[in-house]
């Protein structure tokens, strides 16, 4: 049941990685359900990284505007590093006009210029052998990673 | 603001949040029809959000008249917002950037005004507000 409303808000877990869909709408209404959706579904999934998909979005007035970067903050305050994929051109003018602010926004042009972005700290886990049976999580793996990097603590400050 | 030759209008009766989706829609179809390429479209049908959220939340709806109009050498659109709600006390601080000031009304008139070419607004208190945006585009 759950799973169903959060497929119909076009949320994917894409290695790690919540991407949703923003909705093409300016009704409070849809809006403010998109920001629930996401937040329970981050909530949930405790991902590092939240990629909100603008590009479906035609028009934005200072309203709705202001209800998805609240969505993003939300996402940022369980701890997700946030990033806007896709705003048009239409939309971005529009929002220099209303004079709204946009500083705090990280962008990205595409969804994979966004999982870029992200993706540092997903290298890291990548990288060390013993997380890579993460799914099956043994106290021993972990002691036995931790004792590894305690010998060899040049690797930490090796460039990737 | 001098009276300009009108082709079509189009009346949009705002009562309910819903109705503020059927303006933009109108809007940017008009744009449109006006000539205006889809970020000239935009540019519009945001206005007309912005005007119509104002009616829908401040004003206790209104109407939102929207119009292909025409002078010698340009035609575009015009956006006549009206409601007959409280209306605004202090419409030079109404106009008045939020981020500059900090000290804005929060009606995103400043916005509306930068959308389009021409601005005109009246309010009384008591009465209500009309406004009249207009975004020109040369033939």
């Amino acid at each position: 049941m759950i799973d169903q409303a959060f497929a119909s808000h076009g949320m994917h877990v894409i290695d790690g990685v919540l991407v949703a869909q923003a909705p093409d709408s300016i009704e409070d209404a849809s809006l403010r359900q998109f920001q629930s959706g996401l937040l329970s579904r981050v909530h949930a999934t405790s991902p590092r990284g939240v990629i909100l998909d603008v590009s479906r979005v035609r028009l934005l007035d200072s309203t709705s505007y202001a209800l998805l970067a609240d969505a993003g903050r939300m996402a940022a305050m369980l701890g997700a590093r946030v990033i806007f994929v896709g705003f048009q051109p239409g939309v971005v003018s529009a929002l220099m006009d209303l004079d709204v602010d946009v500083g705090a926004l990280i962008t990205a042009r595409t969804l994979e210029d966004g999982m870029e972005l992200i993706r540092p700290a997903l290298r890291v886990i990548e990288e060390d052998p013993e997380e890579q049976a993460s799914d099956d999580y043994k106290p021993e793996d972990a002691a036995a990673g931790d004792g590894q990097s305690q010998t060899e603590p040049g690797q930490e400050t090796k460039t990737p | 603001m001098t009276p300009a030759r009108i082709s079509e209008e189009v009346h949009i009766d705002l009562a309910l949040p819903s109705d503020n989706a059927g303006a933009i829609c109108t809007a940017k179809r008009l744009a449109g029809q006006a000539g205006f390429d889809e970020a000239g479209q935009s540019l519009i049908a945001t206005a007309v959000s912005e005007l119509a959220t104002n009616i829908l939340r401040y004003g206790g709806g209104g109407e939102v008249v929207l119009r292909l109009i025409h002078e010698p050498g340009r035609s575009g659109m015009e956006i006549l917002a009206e409601d007959h709600g409280p209306g605004i006390r202090n419409i030079e601080r109404a106009m008045q950037d939020h981020f500059s000031t900090g000290k804005s009304l929060g009606l995103g008139l400043p916005g509306v005004k930068r959308l389009m070419d021409e601005f005109f607004i009246n309010s009384k208190p008591g009465v209500g507000t009309l406004c009249i945006a207009r975004k020109w585009r040369r033939l």
